[in-house]
């Protein structure tokens, strides 16, 4: 009688286990645990970092902007008539829905990068060494102002910061404030001892001081702020690298979620360009760019490891070019378009070189402007910027003749406009 | 005595196990109770269960309908208590005194409702049916007999009221979904809550293969349901109630209701043996149609058609062009044929196949306790080549009675589980789907020198190489354990107090080899690729429930219960995947390249509630029950745990009151009874242990990192809450030969979880969140009947009927279309059923005739378009349509009804059983059609070839020119199916056995559907919130079962 007691007694004691309302998630992380620590902080870097560049969380930004810019401008083609999202792309015009997925997540994760970088802006005002401190804003500027930057190069209006109901503003304000983000950032780091030990955590092959400049320049470029753009350019070590890098576990997006399926996208010929922009047969960035490997890989998507630059030293190069060209100084403009025309690539710090003779073209600003922007789409094939580029050039529009695009601006998501009242109207085209 | 002989060692063993529970027994004179307990025609009728009341000692009559049993009793009075399955329960009074044996002999009449059977589920108090406010369905021992379903789950189909059942793949280790009154949860689980002798267990589906398999983010859960390890052959009855009424009791977990079920336990006589053998064939029931013109559209490129301009003929033109995209596609499409031969791949990938199902069980007792064991093995091949399913099983189960007011009762089953699968569908790497998605002009038997199989056509793979070169296996261990323990220290107080655990390891293993052939998409792992995953769960379940019955008033009696629940679930999962194989190698060591982060994911999560219910009862025919819980669990957060949970119910007998027995219509409308039940329950396992989070996912990149997801929490959410009114009644007529019951029910759920969609500007795109409102209305119906009853002669019958509306009433936040898969086709709308499919549609003339474009030519169909923000189809200044393309609600895939008619005859020792279920007013998302035309093989290709439809009608409604056409793609899914017809034969007292049992079963024999595909029951994402969806799900296999049961 006296241990069927028992047994009811412990069967009630072990009511007490159950009892526990509050387990810990020992899987990840909670926003709280990330934000409430310097090495939290880091390693949202490092996430910030992945969302931008590979597509393990959702499709990672450059590979959207590649995507969309390279199917937009006819740097890619449709492999698969079957994938829509693609095709309408492709097609542009009043086939870009809003709903297509492509833009979708370019947007969300772009989105999502903004608004994490600036949850780091804010977060490092709590860490007590400067220096952390300093590291943490500078890379939290650094982020920001690479998805602002982004959004802009393919919608006419954008988020500045993120919220409920978020507020737009012109692209001219986003790059403007981009520029600005990444010259107080440049500033900052001229007074930051970054601890090496951070620089190692966050990632080495990102070579903060030049990438700063480097995107001031392409921002400022894009604003067509001639003198600012030269200035940073010019001050860029065109030795140094900076990329995403890449492996079996991140593997470059557009080797493996594009190219190499043979069933999503693959390359154009030539380029995607004809007439008056086709490249010299002899440009050893053809080589480069369009011979592929079995694996249909080629350029910067060779294989899953291939590192994907943040820009390229031609990119500063062709700026001076362009930025010169456009205040009219067209024989330095020239020196700069003879750089890259000439460059070996044993000369460039990704391999990427032309070899080939100086330009001999009339020295007028709009045929200078034309080679210039005929050498930003070989030697920046498929960096994403081919859009931006070619309406800053002012290339055939959509519907003009042997338009060159297939879209100016993208329509808003329609998952944003469904979530936002201040969602502007789409573009016309 | 023998009795002693067999029992003993039993005892022993027990003893051991339990040795801290033996307590000494009061000795009181032991007297020996006997009698016979005989029907309406004076036969004796076996299996009634007699029993002292308010004491454990009892007996079972046997096949005389004779009975005896000793029982230690003071003398004074007694009630004996004579109960069984399909008959109304009755009472004799009985006055121990001096003398050591009493006779009671009783008549016993039959009810076809069961009202007198005894419940257990509701309360851990034994109770009747009649005192229930609200339905409850049982099935007993004897209507699980004579079927050919191997997954318990499939029993259910067609003998519960308010349950619909799917198999939703013909994979022989596939699963099966039960929805009870419509879908109840659409981020949390529908299916109810399942226990097995007062043990929750488990019945998800983890997938431990088909890791890579979800190309279109269906939430696929296409592996077997956890019950598929419970043999139905260990089951003696089962128990459901729908609503939740069920919820009140067994906790908020029960919000879309409860399926208790009981083991077989042994009974007082001598030893029993009884061995199932049986042995079944499968084949497919229903071919599909292929293309069978022997041309097809191009100019060929090589002999073996290998050429890019080989591919997608149909629908495109791509021969000679340099690119094969859209701006290919936009060309004329080529309008010359060539001959070619046409190929039936399914004599390739199905195949009849043999499976045998084996079950042994050994029980018996004496009055101090009973024992159960049984072992039981089952091995089934699947239709498509290379699948099949095993499963071996152990069960044990003792009772003791350790005093006269102490019992226990504890049990264990063992089942180890495997099975070698295939991809299941939504890719292009599954048998049916390899099979759909490339024109049957391929010889796919070709081989090279080597014996490898050759391509088919570009980017795609050929079948075989699924069928022949993958291995995909997963292995199960599951044990699940019971103690419990029940006390009855003064009259009239009950406690029960449950614990057990359900723990279980899967085990899965995929292998798919590298492909011997060029140019197959990097994204079918032509490179060969290899996963382990392992997933292993641990629930334990305390129930303790303490209640106190006495009589208030002469005629008022009063029950008190108040209990204690708590439960406590861990789950561990592991994964790895890897591709680029070095070969011989067929596990994760083959991998040179770990493209996905090996997986370690851990939950814990516990549940707990308390709960206080008083049932008053007037003169055993009116009886109210009021209930109150309060439900906690850790996936919320602490403001969201502790809410009280309120329930109440009704029971009228109108047929025992003196007024009907005394009236005319009593001679032929026997029994009236009315009921009506109201309860609350909170949705506890709705989100998962740790959704509430805005959670970062760590990552191994640069140094390691946190990255932020799409994906949100909301700290501050809280559970599901389902309200529900039910009300019905349970009518009998012409002596029980006919019956009716009936309920109409109103569920609404509030605060329903989603994950919804927000503008990326807030910084993420989807908030997991309280989102809506949902309904389900519907009337459920159930008639038995015996029409024809005489010596030999019997016919029973039986109809089923459910209804049921689905309805999202209302979505907060002014949330528009919520999608629920990747590609937004099914989701979520306000007003309208969960899944429907919002949609691209036709564009029409006034007339309803399609408004047809001009394509070199030809006259083609095209989407509607116009304004997207009102929904208002535009035409331009030609009257064609302008705008984008507008959507449309066309269908959903839950059904209107669900009916099941059974008819059971028997004559002398022969019988009959003949089920024949019907799904009406659903509709099925047919990718598997839209792929088909679009490559080729289809019928409306053949069409297109033979020139009946314009060049280009496919490619205009697949998608190829102008948007995909949906709504072409969404088909009526109704079918009703001959489901099982069982023909037995029982042979008694044979010379060595008792009895001897012979069973011709077929199962899935016919369907009556005017679906274009396999099977519209079938569903590709499994048991998933995603219906409907057919892409490449295995078709459910016609079954020819042969059975033997002896008993001895």
């Amino acid at each position: 009688m006296k241990k069927i007691l028992n047994i009811f007694l412990s069967s009630v004691l072990l009511i007490g286990v159950g009892c526990k309302k509050e387990y810990r998630n020992p899987n990840a992380p909670t926003q709280e645990d990330v934000f409430s620590s310097t090495d939290g902080m880091t390693r949202v870097i490092v996430g910030i970092k992945n969302r931008f560049a590979v597509n393990t969380l959702g499709a990672a930004s450059i590979y959207q902007a590649i995507s969309a810019s390279g199917l937009s401008t006819k740097e890619l083609v449709v492999q698969n008539a079957g994938n829509a999202d693609l095709a309408q792309l492709e097609n542009g015009g009043n086939n870009l829905a809003p709903n297509n997925g492509v833009i979708g997540s370019l947007w969300s994760t772009t989105n999502i990068v903004n608004s994490e970088a600036q949850k780091l802006i804010n977060g490092s005002a709590n860490v007590g060494d400067v220096n952390l401190k300093n590291a943490i804003r500078i890379y939290g500027h650094l982020y920001k102002a690479m998805a602002l930057g982004t959004m802009a190069a393919f919608w006419e209006k954008v988020p500045l910061n993120n919220g409920e109901n978020a507020e737009y503003s012109t692209r001219i304000e986003a790059l403007t404030l981009a520029v600005q983000l990444l010259d107080q950032a440049s500033t900052l780091l001229g007074t930051t001892t970054i601890p090496a030990s951070f620089t190692s955590q966050v990632g080495a092959e990102i070579d903060l001081k030049n990438t700063l400049l480097a995107l001031s320049a392409r921002y400022n470029m894009m604003l067509l702020n001639n003198d600012a753009a030269i200035a940073k350019a010019s001050a860029v070590d065109l030795t140094k690298k900076s990329t995403f890098f890449y492996n079996n576990v991140n593997p470059n997006p557009v080797f493996r979620s594009g190219v190499t399926t043979a069933n999503v996208y693959g390359i154009r010929t030539d380029f995607g360009l004809s007439g008056a922009l086709l490249p010299d047969a002899n440009d050893k960035r053809r080589t480069f760019h369009l011979v592929k490997n079995t694996a249909n890989g080629s350029g910067f998507f060779q294989n899953d490891a291939t590192a994907i630059p943040i820009y390229q030293p031609g990119e500063m190069l062709l700026i001076q070019a362009e930025a010169n060209a456009r205040k009219s100084q067209l024989a330095t403009a020239k020196t700069f378009l003879d750089q890259v025309l000439q460059k070996t690539a044993a000369q460039d710090a990704f391999g990427v070189g032309a070899e080939l003779p100086p330009y001999s073209g009339p020295l007028t600003q709009a045929d200078l402007l034309q080679e210039i922007y005929k050498n930003r789409c070989v030697e920046l094939y498929l960096s994403g910027m081919k859009l931006e580029d070619s309406r800053r050039f002012n290339r055939p529009a959509p519907g003009a003749a042997g338009a060159e695009r297939t879209r100016n601006f993208y329509p808003y998501p329609q998952q944003e406009r469904d979530g936002n009242t201040n969602t502007p109207a789409d573009p016309a085209i | 005595m023998n009795r002693k002989k067999i029992s003993r060692p039993l005892y022993y063993q027990l003893s051991l196990v339990l040795v801290f529970c033996v307590a000494s027994i009061a000795a009181i004179s032991q007297v020996k109770i006997s009698g016979k307990v005989t029907g309406a025609d004076g036969k004796g009728v076996p299996l009634i269960s007699v029993v002292v009341s308010n004491t454990s000692f009892g007996g079972v009559t046997d096949g005389e309908g004779n009975y005896s049993f000793n029982a230690d009793l003071k003398p004074g009075p007694y009630t004996l208590e004579f109960t069984g399955v399909g008959f109304k329960s009755q009472t004799q009074s009985l006055t121990v005194g001096s003398e050591s044996a009493y006779t009671a002999n009783v008549s016993i009449v039959e009810d076809a409702l069961n009202l007198d059977e005894v419940i257990i589920t509701g309360t851990n108090v034994r109770t009747t049916k009649k005192q229930l406010g609200n339905s409850i369905s049982t099935i007993n021992s004897k209507q699980l007999e004579n079927t050919g379903a191997s997954n318990l789950t499939a029993i259910l189909n067609g003998r519960v009221m308010g349950a619909q059942v799917t198999q939703n793949s013909g994979d022989p280790a596939g699963g099966i979904s039960i929805k009870l009154r419509g879908v109840g949860s659409v981020f949390g689980s529908s299916e109810p809550l399942y226990i097995i002798d007062g043990v929750i267990v488990d019945n998800s589906s983890a997938n431990v293969i088909n890791l890579n398999a979800d190309a279109q983010g269906a939430r696929i859960q296409t592996g077997a349901n956890r019950l598929v390890d419970i043999n139905p052959n260990d089951i003696d009855r089962i128990e459901v109630i729908n609503g939740a009424a069920a919820a009140a009791i067994y906790g908020s977990r029960a919000s879309n209701g409860v399926v208790q079920i009981f083991t077989k336990r042994g009974r007082v006589g001598k030893a029993k043996v009884s061995l199932f053998t049986s042995l079944n064939f499968n084949s497919l029931r229903n071919r599909l149609e292929m293309n069978t013109v022997p041309f097809r559209f191009g100019i060929p490129g090589d002999a073996r058609l290998t050429t890019t301009g080989d591919r997608l003929t149909t629908i495109a033109n791509l021969t000679g062009t340099a690119g094969t995209g859209p701006a290919a596609l936009g060309g004329r499409l080529i309008e010359a044929k060539y001959p070619v031969t046409r190929y039936d791949y399914q004599d390739d990938i199905f195949d009849n196949s043999k499976g045998t199902d084996n079950h042994l069980s050994v029980s018996g007792g004496t009055d101090k306790g009973t024992y159960y064991v049984s072992a039981s093995y089952l091995k089934n091949d699947g239709i498509i080549r290379n699948t099949n399913f095993q499963r071996y099983g152990l069960n044990v189960r003792g009772d003791i009675n350790v005093t006269k007011w102490a019992k226990v009762t504890a049990g264990a089953l063992y089942t180890n589980s495997t099975s070698k699968d295939l991809p299941n569908g939504n890719n292009f790497f599954s048998p049916i789907s390899t099979m759909t998605i490339i024109d049957n002009v391929w010889n796919i038997n070709e081989r090279d020198a080597n014996g490898n199989l050759l391509a088919v056509e570009q980017v795609r793979m050929n079948p075989l190489s699924v069928i022949e070169t993958y291995d995909l296996r997963t292995e199960t261990n599951r044990s699940v354990a019971d103690l419990k323990l029940n006390l009855t220290p003064i009259r009239g107080l009950n406690i029960d107090l449950t614990n057990g655990f359900d723990t279980y390891s899967q085990t899965g293993n995929t292998y798919q080899a590298r492909i011997p052939y060029p140019a197959v998409s990097a994204a079918f792992f032509p490179d060969g690729y290899v996963s382990y995953a392992r997933y292993n769960y641990f629930q334990w379940t305390f129930d303790g429930v303490a209640s106190y019955k006495f009589n208030l008033l002469k005629d008022l009696q009063s029950t008190s219960s108040a209990g204690y629940s708590a439960q406590y679930i861990k789950t561990t999962y592991a994964a790895q995947e890897g591709r680029d194989l070095i070969p011989i190698v067929r596990t994760i060591g083959a991998a040179q390249n770990l493209f996905t982060l090996p997986v370690d994911n851990r939950t814990q999560q516990s549940i707990f509630g308390y709960f206080f219910q008083q049932t008053f009862g007037y003169k055993n025919k009116l009886f109210l029950t009021a209930a109150g819980r309060f439900d906690g669990s850790s996936a919320f957060g602490e403001d969201a745990q502790n809410i009280f949970y309120p329930k109440a119910s009704l029971s009228y007998n109108l047929s025992d009151e003196d007024f009907w027995s005394s009236s005319n219509f009593s001679s032929w409308f026997n029994t009236l009874k009315l009921r009506a039940s109201y309860g609350k329950a909170g949705n506890l396992t709705g989100v998962g242990p740790y959704d509430r989070f805005i959670s970062y996912l760590p990552i191994t990149y640069t140094g390691g990192g946190f990255g932020p997801r799409n994906s949100i929490g909301n700290e501050d959410i809280r559970p599901e809450i389902k309200t529900e009114f039910e009300a019905g009644a349970d009518m009998q007529f012409f002596k029980g030969r006919l019956g009716l019951q009936f309920s109409l029910y109103n569920q609404e759920i509030t605060d329903l979880i989603l994950p919804f969609n927000i503008a990326a500007s807030n910084g993420a795109t989807s908030l997991v969140d309280n989102i809506g409102e949902m309904t389900n209305k519907g009337f459920e119906l159930m008639i038995t009947g015996t029409p024809v009853k005489n010596n030999d002669f019997r016919w029973d019958a039986s109809l089923l009927y459910n209804k049921n509306d689905n309805e999202v009433t209302r979505l907060y936040k002014n949330a528009g279309f919520i999608g629920l898969d990747a590609t937004g086709t099914q989701g979520v709308l306000e007003g309208y059923p969960v899944g429907v499919y919002y949609i691209n549609y036709y564009a029409r003339n006034a007339d309803g005739s399609l408004l047809l474009r001009d394509v070199n030519g030809f006259k083609l169909p095209q989407v509607e378009r116009g304004d997207a923000a009102t929904n208002i189809p535009a035409r331009d200044a030609n009257g064609q349509p302008s705008g984008t393309p507008l959507r449309q609600v066309f269908g959903d895939p839950n059904p209107d009804y669900t009916a099941t008619f059974v008819n059971e005859f028997s004559y002398k020792n022969l019988s009959l059983r003949i089920q024949l279920d019907r799904v009406a007013g659903f509709e099925v998302y047919n990718w598997d059609w839209i792929t088909r035309n679009n490559v080729g093989n289809g019928k409306l290709a053949e069409r297109e070839l033979n020139g009946e439809v314009p060049r280009g009608w496919v490619a205009a409604i697949g998608g190829f020119i102008g948007p995909r056409i949906q709504e072409e793609h969404v088909q009526d899914g109704t079918f009703t199916k001959l489901r099982e017809v069982a023909l037995t034969y029982t042979l008694n007292k044979l010379k060595f056995a008792e009895s001897m049992k012979v069973s011709l079963i077929g199962r899935n024999l016919i369907s009556w559907d005017n679906y274009v595909g396999f099977d519209p029951e079938i569903n590709a994402s499994g048991q998933s919130v995603i219906r409907g969806n057919d892409f490449g799900a295995f078709p459910i296999p016609r079954v020819f079962q042969i059975s033997l049961t002896t008993n001895f």
